[in-house]
């Protein structure tokens, strides 16, 4: 989003970025979320990882109702809401938004199962060489 | 059509980060499989 919304600022706005309150806070939603992500590779320990990433995401998830309340509390660079905000949506670019949408739910339905596939992978490794320590196997 | 090389360049952006994460996932997801497979085999399993 940050990528694509820079593109699309440049030929509309003239400008690749600036600090404006929505695209601020969705610039610190993706350093939290870089920052979740880091954290679950630094902790070995598997409980105190997930404490520690549980705790983190719900901090984290702060953020979220401030990114899409922001354009309603400040009035800046950024567009007001055009769906269920007062704003005009042409109905072909609403079919394109639709569609959008689908394909976006279908991109995250295959990363969702992968990344479920890959925690099952590696559970199964982690109880696996548990199995081999507790008989004395080299591994 | 106006700022069609834009909306081509948003498009092809997402379509390229998402087949680069999906290839590292995939080779993630077979040296799993591998890893799995060793250690049954390791194990008689």
């Amino acid at each position: 989003m940050l990528i694509t919304g820079s593109i699309w600022a440049h030929p509309v706005w003239g400008i690749w970025w600036t600090w404006d309150a929505r695209l601020t806070s969705t610039f610190v939603l993706w350093v939290l979320y870089v920052c979740y992500l880091l954290l679950r590779t630094l902790i070995d320990d598997p409980e105190r990882r997930a404490v520690v990433s549980a705790v983190f995401s719900i901090f984290a998830a702060f953020d979220v109702p401030f990114v899409y309340f922001s354009i309603w509390f400040f009035r800046t660079q950024h567009p007001q809401p055009v769906i269920g905000g007062g704003g005009s949506l042409d109905p072909r670019m609403f079919d394109v938004l639709v569609v959008c949408w689908v394909a976006t739910l279908g991109m995250l339905a295959v990363l969702l199962r992968q990344r479920y596939r890959m925690e099952a992978l590696r559970y199964e490794v982690a109880q696996l060489q548990l199995e081999a320590t507790r008989r004395g196997d080299p591994q | 059509m106006k700022n069609m090389n834009s909306l081509m360049a948003a498009y092809l952006a997402v379509w390229v980060i998402f087949s680069i994460y999906q290839y590292t996932v995939s080779r993630r997801l077979a040296r799993l499989r591998d890893e799995v497979q060793r250690l049954k085999d390791n194990l008689k399993l």
